[in-house]
């Protein structure tokens, strides 16, 4: 066989050094990213990010103090009702009042927070006896009551019960103005167990000026 | 240049549907303007806002006190009186949603933390129309608004407070 | 700044995988389906190691609860690509599941194999999804999770002291596992506080940590059964 001087032709193959190339950039990038990754959990934190505005306000000091229990009887019902039933609506929360009445007498709702004095009890021990009386559900009858003033208190509870399950027509103030947004009636969405939590609560809101005299 | 025109009119108005499909249409057109002018609290009909998590959307018994009678005050729209001489909930578009991933407590932010409704929700006293779109953007331009407090506030910016 | 630990005394643990139970309860860890179990592919997030020592007829065995260490250099966090493992500023190794790319580096960095990874959708039979636990999330396919020191416990119970306007009690914040331990093998407080219960019993002689050597430092100390 004769061999005659041909240059040899390297016929490169393109699809095996594309691959090989496409493999080894991958590869590259991947090693490129892994020590990305390392040298970032080395040097960085999400810690970095937060840490700086965490301050006294965020700080947790445990204390070894009795917690309360949470609130249940009467006052806690009445509480949830006189919010979730409507009463704040006009009332305002807490029976502050100062919701606005037009053409209403006293110009807004009635305020609700002085209910203790309107039902003649002047003192905290009072509205606590009372308020075990209405959690009970059984108005004691008049007799057995020690209080001279008993008639009445419960002639007051009475009126105050009738307001809420039947309504009250308001007053106006200017006679050839608007009608006011009268009390509605209540009977039909408020059981008397009901009546009395809300009452019950109202009684709790009454504050004194308790300091020593 | 006709053809250029009318390309860039129809990407206009593409454009215009799409922004204003995000507006949504509330049932009855109810006013806070006039309900604030009241002095009514804004936690009288959204009920949770002090104490629990979610702030509620009022129901059909917050409205019937007031409206419940056809009178020259308050003015009650008919469709109002139907729903609630019905007793039915009105169809209200929640339009505040916290997303799924995010844990907003409405307690936190108002019994602890004692900020005012209108800081993040808006000038509500003078809304004579109902929230139609949302006053928080959606996505990561959302939460830029929340960090800006909580790091001027210097409370936590802790992931886990609000992702958990 | 408080560092949350627990101690957990393997003479008081009776091995009967209520804290398991408990656990699975409050985190919406679903039970899991058939095919998962025969992958091995079950997440648990307090799962129990069998210690046996001695020989038979004289074995002393014990089930070890084993979960999440909590560890103060946590192996999981310096592997995440996107920062959705890290420690948070009161020690918990947090987890944020919408942040997870499912790349499971973490997985495989913890040397306690207590992260788990969701090969498949968490199924939940019937509507027993809408019996889960609100405060925690629903994982999906895809994402790793692991036991967090039920931290959505310690944000109710913050919460509702500071609405309260009164310090947080140590008592009104325990994980599920904590609280449902019959025999109070199970110990949580802050290790910050040298005078907490925790505190004086990871400073015990029978304390140990799992895997000490690694460095991790993990923040759940056992007690060596006597």
């Amino acid at each position: 066989m004769t061999h005659s001087a041909v240059r040899l032709e390297r016929k490169i193959d393109r699809g095996a050094r594309n691959l090989a190339a496409v493999f080894f950039a991958v590869v590259g990038l991947l090693l490129v990213f892994y020590g990305y990754l390392a040298w970032r959990s080395l040097h960085w934190s999400p810690l970095f990010f937060i840490q700086n505005s965490d301050s006294e306000r965020s700080r947790i000091a445990l204390s070894d103090e009795p917690v309360p229990a949470l609130e249940t009887g009467s006052v806690a019902r009445g509480r949830d009702l006189y919010l979730r039933v409507g009463c704040s609506l006009c009332h305002g929360l807490e029976g502050k009042g100062g919701v606005v009445n037009p053409n209403y007498v006293n110009g807004t709702f009635p305020a609700l927070n002085q209910m203790a004095e309107r039902l003649f009890l002047y003192e905290r021990e009072d509205v606590d006896a009372t308020i075990k009386v209405l959690e009970s559900g059984e108005v004691p009858e008049v007799e057995e009551i020690a209080s001279p003033r008993a008639p009445a208190v419960i002639a007051q509870y009475q009126s105050v019960k009738d307001v809420i399950l039947n309504g009250n027509p308001a007053g106006k103030k200017d006679p050839a103005g608007v009608p006011p947004i009268d009390m509605p009636d209540w009977k039909e969405r408020l059981s008397i167990r009901d009546v009395n939590d809300i009452i019950a609560y109202l009684l709790s809101l009454q504050t004194w000026d308790e300091s020593p005299k | 240049m006709g053809r250029i025109t009318k390309v860039i009119a129809g990407w206009a108005l593409g454009l215009s549907a799409l922004a204003s499909c995000e507006d949504k249409e509330q049932p009855i057109a109810f006013p806070h303007a006039k309900h604030v002018a009241l002095k009514m609290e804004c936690v009288s009909c959204h009920t949770g806002a002090r104490d629990q998590t979610h702030a509620g959307i009022p129901w059909i018994h917050s409205c019937t006190p007031c409206h419940r009678l056809d009178r020259p005050f308050p003015k009650t729209p008919p469709e109002l009186l139907e729903y609630i001489n019905a007793v039915k909930e009105i169809p209200w578009l929640q339009v505040h949603r916290a997303p799924r991933h995010v844990y907003f407590s409405h307690r936190r932010h108002v019994a602890v933390a004692g900020i005012d409704c209108a800081e993040c929700h808006g000038d509500v006293q003078s809304m004579d129309r109902p929230f139609s779109r949302p006053m928080f953007p959606a996505g990561q331009a959302g939460m830029d608004r929340c960090i800006d407090c909580h790091r001027k506030e210097r409370v936590t910016t802790d992931c886990l407070a609000c992702h958990r | 700044m408080v560092r949350w630990g627990m101690v957990i005394d393997l003479d008081k643990c009776s091995g009967c995988q209520a804290c398991g139970v408990a656990c699975a309860a409050e985190s919406n860890v679903a039970p899991g389906s058939p095919r998962e179990a025969w992958k091995g592919r079950l997440i648990r997030w307090l799962q129990f190691l069998p210690q046996a020592e001695g020989t038979y007829p004289n074995v002393a065995a014990a089930l070890q609860p084993m979960m999440c260490q909590q560890c103060d250099r946590p192996a999981c966090t310096y592997v995440c690509p996107v920062s959705a493992t890290y420690p948070n500023p009161q020690g918990i190794v947090a987890q944020i599941y919408w942040r997870c790319i499912g790349c499971r580096y973490c997985i495989n960095a913890c040397p306690y194999t207590t992260k788990w990874f969701n090969w498949w959708e968490p199924q939940w039979a019937g509507n027993t999804a809408k019996a889960t636990n609100p405060d925690v999330e629903l994982r999906q396919k895809g994402i790793s999770e692991k036991c967090l020191f039920c931290s959505h416990r310690l944000q109710r119970a913050k919460e509702r002291a500071r609405a309260e306007r009164r310090p947080l009690a140590s008592h009104e914040y325990v994980p599920a596992c904590v609280e449902a331990c019959p025999t109070g093998a199970i110990v949580f407080g802050d290790l910050e506080d040298p005078q907490s219960e925790v505190s004086k019993l990871a400073r015990s002689p029978r304390a140990f940590r799992v895997l000490e050597e690694l460095g991790t430092k993990p923040k759940v100390i056992y007690l060596k059964s006597t």
